[in-house]
C-alpha cells in the first residue's frame, strides 16, 4: 500500500512540476513581450518625431510672439501663459 | 487433489531447477550491476535524463530622468547543440544547416571536432529571428535546443550612442555609460540541474541557483531634449559643412545634465555601424578662447583692479607684448570694461589680465573648475591641459587673459557659466539624478550677478552673440572662435566656433555650451555658427520644461481681456 502511494506522490510531483514549468515560460514569454512593447512604445512617442509629425501632417506651430498673450495672475505676482491664435 | 499430484516428477525437477537457474543468473547480473559498475551506469542515466541549464540574467534597463527606455535588453534564442547527440544523427544535418542558414559543411567539421572533444555544448548560431527560431523548434533534431539569451536594443539608435556605448553579444559593456555601471547593470547568471523527460519537459528540479537581473539605471538625462540637441548639431553639421559638433545642456540649479550629444554618430544597433568613440563633450580638449574672459574679468572685479565702468584704451587695435602682437578684429578705441566683453577685444582683456598675477588666475580658474575633472560620472573624461611655471614671459601671461595657452573640456565650460547662472556657486554636474553634491563659492554672489548683467549686453542686439536671442527670454551668454592647434601650429584655416550661455538671465534654469569644429561652409564665427544653435536648442528645451517667460513685454490684465484681445 504504502508502496502505491509514493509512486502515486512522486507521480504527482512531476505532473505538478511540469505545469510549474509551463507557467514558467508563460511568465517569461509575458516579459518578453512587455519589453517588445516598451520598445514600440519609445520607438513611436519620440519627441522628435511627434513634433515633426505635429507639423507636417497636422500643420501645427508654435505660435509667435506676437501671438502669444500673457495674463496677470491675481493672487501670484507672477504672469501666466496662454495662448492664443 | 489426486495423489498423483503430490509426487515429484522429474519434469518437475527440471523446471524447478531451470527457475532456480533463471533467478540466479538475474540476481548475479544484478549484483554484479549494482556492486561493481554502479557508478559508470549512474552517470550513463543522468546524462539520458539529468541536464544543467544555464539561465542568463537580463541586464538593467537605462532610463531617462522620466522614466523613458534608452537601453533595453530583449529575449532573443540562440541555437546550441549537444556534438555528441547530434554527430549520432548525419543525415539530419542538411536541414539543420538549412534552418540556420549555414552551410552544411561547416556545421559538420564542428560537431566532429566537438564531439571528438567530447564536449557536450556548442553554439550553433547566436541571436536567431523569431521565425528561425520557431523553425529550429518544428525540426526537433535530437541534440539541438534553443537557449534563451539577451541582446541590447537602443531605442534612440544614434541620439545617446556615444553616452552609451554598447554591448557584447553575451550583453557585457563594451563602453559609455554601460561599461562605467557594469556591474549594476550586469546581474548574476542562475543555474539549474533538472530531470527531463523524454519529451524533454523539465520533471524534477535538483537543484537551483536563483538568477540575479541586473539593475536598472536612471540618468539625468530628459531624452526629449537630448533628441532635440542631436537634431540640431546634425543640422549645423551639414549646414556649415563642419566635421564634429558636440553640445551639453545643463539644469543649473541641480547641475544635472539633461542632455550631452555629439555628431556624427552611429547607430549601436547596428554592429558593424559600431565605432570605438569617445563622448567628445569630456574627452576633447582645446583651448577656450574668448570664452576665458568672463572669468578674467570676474577675477579683476574680485581683485579690485577694475570697475564695470573702468574706461580701457583699446586703440589703435594692436598691441606688441614680448614680440608678440595681439590683435582685436578692428580699432574699438576706449571701450569700458563691460564693452571689452561685448566686442570681446583681446587687447582690453590682455590689459586687464596683466595687472592679475598669472598664477592666481589660473588659480582661480581651476576654481572655477577649468583643467579639473568634473564629478560628471561620465567615462573617458580629460581633465584638461594647464601650464605649471614659477616665472612667466609677458607675452605667456598676455595669452592667458584671452584664453589660450590652457586647454579645457566643453562640461568644465559650461559648468562654469553654470557657476556664474547659479550667483557664483558652482553645483558640481553629473549624469546621475540626485545625487549629493557638494557645491562650492567661485565668486561673490554680487560679481557674479553683474557678469550675468554684461553676459546679456553680449546677447543685445550690438553685441557679438545677437544671434543667440531668444524671443519672450533674457539670454546670457558668449561667443568665442579659437583657431585649432594642429601638430602645436595654429591652423589658419581651422577653426572651433562657440558658444555657452544660460536662460531666463533672471532665474537661471538651462545652460548650454554648443561647439562647432572646423566649419567651412561660409562665416568661422561662433556668433554666427554655434549661437543659432545654442537659440534652437535652448528655446525648444525651455518650452518643453515649461519653463515661464521672463521677457514679456505686454501683460493683458484679466482673462477676459485676453480674449477681446485675441478677437481683435
Amino acid at each position: 500500500m504504502s508502496a502505491i502511494a509514493v509512486i502515486w506522490v512522486r507521480h504527482e510531483n512531476r505532473e505538478q512540476i511540469v505545469d510549474l514549468h509551463y507557467i514558467y515560460e508563460e511568465r517569461d514569454n509575458l516579459n518578453i513581450e512587455w519589453q517588445r512593447l516598451l520598445i514600440e512604445l519609445t520607438a513611436m512617442s519620440r519627441y522628435d518625431q511627434l513634433e515633426n509629425w505635429a507639423r507636417v501632417n497636422d500643420s501645427m506651430h508654435q505660435p509667435s510672439e506676437q501671438a502669444v498673450i500673457f495674463l496677470k495672475v491675481q493672487q501670484k505676482s507672477r504672469s501666466g501663459q496662454v495662448d492664443a491664435q | 487433489m489426486t495423489s498423483k499430484s503430490l509426487a515429484i516428477s522429474p519434469r518437475d525437477i527440471s523446471l524447478l531447477i531451470l527457475f532456480l537457474l533463471g533467478f540466479a543468473i538475474l540476481a548475479g547480473r544484478a549484483a554484479h550491476l549494482q556492486l561493481f559498475s554502479s557508478d559508470d551506469l549512474q552517470a550513463e542515466g543522468s546524462e539520458r535524463y539529468v541536464r544543467n541549464e544555464l539561465i542568463k540574467p537580463n541586464r538593467g534597463v537605462i532610463t531617462d530622468r522620466n522614466g523613458e527606455t534608452l537601453a533595453i535588453s530583449t529575449a532573443v534564442d540562440s541555437a546550441w547543440a549537444d556534438p555528441g547527440l547530434l554527430a549520432k544523427h548525419p543525415d539530419r544535418l542538411d536541414d539543420l544547416a538549412g534552418a540556420l542558414n549555414l552551410s552544411e559543411e561547416w556545421v559538420r567539421t564542428n560537431v566532429e571536432k566537438y564531439s571528438g572533444l567530447n564536449r557536450q555544448f556548442m553554439y550553433l548560431k547566436r541571436h536567431l529571428t523569431a521565425q528561425r527560431a520557431q523553425q529550429i523548434n518544428t525540426l526537433d533534431i535530437p541534440g539541438v535546443s534553443l537557449m534563451r539569451e539577451y541582446r541590447r536594443f537602443y531605442p534612440h539608435g544614434p541620439i545617446t550612442a556615444s553616452l552609451l556605448g554598447f554591448t557584447d553579444i553575451d550583453d557585457d559593456a563594451l563602453e559609455g555609460i554601460e561599461l562605467v555601471r557594469n556591474s549594476q547593470l550586469k546581474g548574476r547568471p542562475g543555474s539549474k540541474r533538472v530531470i527531463k523527460d523524454r519529451r524533454g519537459r523539465t520533471v524534477e528540479s535538483i537543484h537551483m541557483t536563483r538568477v540575479e537581473d541586473g539593475l536598472d539605471l536612471r540618468l539625468s538625462i530628459d531624452a526629449r531634449i537630448q533628441q532635440l540637441i542631436y537634431r540640431e548639431l546634425l543640422a549645423v553639421l551639414t549646414k556649415e559643412r563642419a566635421a564634429l559638433a558636440t553640445s551639453v545642456v545643463v539644469h543649473i540649479p541641480t547641475g544635472e545634465i539633461l542632455g550631452i550629444a555629439t555628431a556624427p554618430s552611429f547607430n549601436p544597433n547596428v554592429i558593424s555601424d559600431r565605432k570605438i568613440t569617445r563622448n567628445q563633450a569630456v574627452s576633447d580638449v582645446f583651448e577656450p578662447g574668448s570664452i576665458a574672459k568672463p572669468l578674467l574679468v570676474a577675477k579683476a572685479l574680485m581683485q579690485g583692479v577694475v570697475t564695470p565702468q573702468t574706461v580701457i584704451d583699446t586703440a589703435p587695435g594692436y598691441m606688441r607684448i614680448g614680440g608678440y602682437t595681439v590683435e582685436d578684429i578692428r580699432n574699438f578705441g576706449a571701450l569700458s570694461v563691460e564693452d571689452v566683453l561685448m566686442k570681446s577685444s583681446n587687447i582690453g582683456v590682455t590689459k586687464i589680465g596683466l595687472e592679475i598675477d598669472p598664477n592666481e588666475l589660473l588659480d582661480f580658474y581651476r576654481r572655477a573648475g577649468f583643467g579639473t575633472l568634473t564629478d560628471s560620472g561620465l567615462p573617458g573624461e580629460d581633465v584638461g591641459l594647464f601650464p605649471e611655471r614659477e616665472r612667466w614671459y609677458l607675452s605667456e601671461h598676455a595669452t592667458l587673459s584671452y584664453g589660450y595657452g590652457f586647454a579645457v573640456t566643453a562640461i568644465q565650460i559650461v559648468q562654469a557659466y553654470s557657476a556664474i547662472a547659479n550667483a557664483g556657486v558652482l553645483v558640481p554636474v553629473s549624469i546621475f539624478p540626485n545625487e549629493p553634491k557638494d557645491p562650492r563659492r567661485v565668486m561673490p554672489a554680487h560679481i557674479a550677478t553683474e557678469l550675468t548683467r554684461m553676459l546679456e549686453r553680449v546677447v543685445s542686439p550690438t553685441g557679438t552673440s545677437r544671434r543667440a536671442q531668444i524671443p519672450l527670454y533674457r539670454v546670457a551668454g558668449k561667443t568665442a572662435t579659437v583657431q585649432k592647434l594642429i601638430d602645436g601650429q595654429y591652423s589658419s584655416d581651422q577653426h572651433l566656433a562657440m558658444f555657452v550661455g544660460y536662460a531666463p538671465a533672471s532665474n537661471p534654469q538651462l545652460a548650454a555650451v554648443v561647439i562647432v569644429d572646423d566649419p567651412r561652409a561660409g562665416s568661422h564665427y561662433g556668433g554666427a555658427v554655434a549661437a543659432p544653435v545654442f537659440r534652437k536648442i535652448i528655446s525648444s528645451a525651455l518650452r518643453i520644461l515649461n519653463i515661464p517667460p521672463d521677457n514679456i513685454k505686454q501683460v493683458v490684465g484679466s482673462p477676459a481681456a485676453a480674449n477681446a484681445h485675441a478677437r481683435s
